[in-house]
């Protein structure tokens, strides 16, 4: 199986099946409670589920970065499965396609970086967690597709540039680029717009807004 | 309650954060990792809580039944019983070591 193939869910199921073992062996048992019961259940209340939680939280702030994890919520379904589709020619899918950081592509492109990157962003997902509870849990795609926008999207061009410096001297010599170029960096001119990159996402645009991407 | 219900629901509290926490390996979506991130942790600190009074409440219970043993023992002495902890008896075995 798959979980196997991670080293931190092995060590999650190893912990919580060795508390397990502890917990109901207690409960079935019920042995007077003298000095060894008591340490038995400090391994099985304590050190073990510890070491289950910490193993599990990790594996799970990684899980929160994969595509697939994005697309459980079903507002995002037509980004994950455009991603997925290894025909696609959107920028988003031809990021999804190498070993790096391809089943990560929605994190690398949308995280905030920065010194506090991943929890800035972690906080900001609560935010979208919550509104996919309150507002969007049965909004269908197509509404979707009208409502839901990025919300400083000048600042995406910050994140195209962790990867594309706009230092690199091939990339100089483009003429749009070169033309471009401070705008570009401060984010006027969006590297994924209409007559430059295409939209990112160029299905999830109602009709008179697409493009061919 | 008595120390054995809570550590009854300690146990079967643990039992099920454990699942909370297990649920989101299998199943890496928006939900199980929600929950095992929330209220899993929560349900495993109240018990490991629940584990640690019950500790407590048992230790301080065996103080005071040594207390109030060497009290008996000494009903007749001047000095109060709670003035002074319990003395372990001293062994008189032969000594190990050096
Ligand atoms: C995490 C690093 C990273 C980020 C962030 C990133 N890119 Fe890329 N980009 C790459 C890599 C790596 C490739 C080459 C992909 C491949 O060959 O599989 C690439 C390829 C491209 C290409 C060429 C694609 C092609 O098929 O020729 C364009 C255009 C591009 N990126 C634009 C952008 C834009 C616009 C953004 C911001 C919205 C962005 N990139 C964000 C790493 C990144
Ligand atoms: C190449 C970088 C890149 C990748 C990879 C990427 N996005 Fe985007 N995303 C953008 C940009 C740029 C926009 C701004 C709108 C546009 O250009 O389509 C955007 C906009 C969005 C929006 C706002 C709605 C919209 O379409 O305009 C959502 C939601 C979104 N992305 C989700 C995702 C999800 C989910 C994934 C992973 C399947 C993903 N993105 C992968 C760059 C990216």
């Amino acid at each position: 199986m798959s979980v196997l193939a991670s080293p931190l869910a092995v060590l999650e199921l190893a912990c919580a099946g060795l508390s397990a073992m502890i917990l109901v062996g207690y409960l079935a048992l019920h042995p007077p409670l003298v000095r060894a019961t008591k340490l038995w259940l400090l391994l099985g209340l304590g050190v073990f589920p510890i070491g289950a939680a910490f193993a599990g939280n990790v594996q799970g702030f990684e899980a929160t970065k994969k595509r697939s994890f994005c697309g459980s919520c079903h507002v995002m379904a037509l980004h994950q499965r455009d991603s997925d589709d290894p025909t696609s020619g959107s920028l988003a899918a031809r990021h999804a396609r190498n070993a790096m950081f391809g089943d990560v592509n929605c994190y690398v492109c949308h995280a905030d970086y920065g010194m506090f990157g991943t929890v800035v962003t972690k906080a900001g997902g609560m935010r979208h967690v919550w509104l996919y509870l309150t507002e969007y849990r049965n909004t269908s795609l197509a509404e979707a597709k009208k409502t839901i926008r990025l919300r400083a999207p000048e600042q995406m061009n910050g994140n195209c540039m962790e990867c594309h410096s706009t230092l690199d001297t091939v990339w100089l010599r483009v003429p749009d680029h070169k033309a471009a170029l401070d705008d570009v960096r401060v984010g006027r001119v969006s590297c994924a717009s209409e007559g430059c990159h295409g939209f990112a996402h160029p299905f999830f645009r109602p009709p008179g807004e697409s493009t061919s991407g | 309650m008595t120390k054995r219900r809570w550590l009854d629901v300690a146990c079967v509290g643990a039992l099920a954060a454990l699942a909370l926490m297990t649920w989101q390996i299998f199943d890496p979506s928006v939900w199980p990792v929600m929950v095992a991130m929330s209220l899993g942790q929560v349900l495993g600190t109240v018990s490991l809580a629940a584990f640690a009074y019950v500790v407590v409440v048992d230790f301080r219970g065996q103080l005071r039944a040594g207390r109030e043993s060497f009290g008996k023992k000494h009903e007749g002495d001047s000095q109060s019983a709670t003035d002074k902890p319990p003395i372990p008896p001293l062994t008189s075995g032969p000594q190990s070591g050096s």
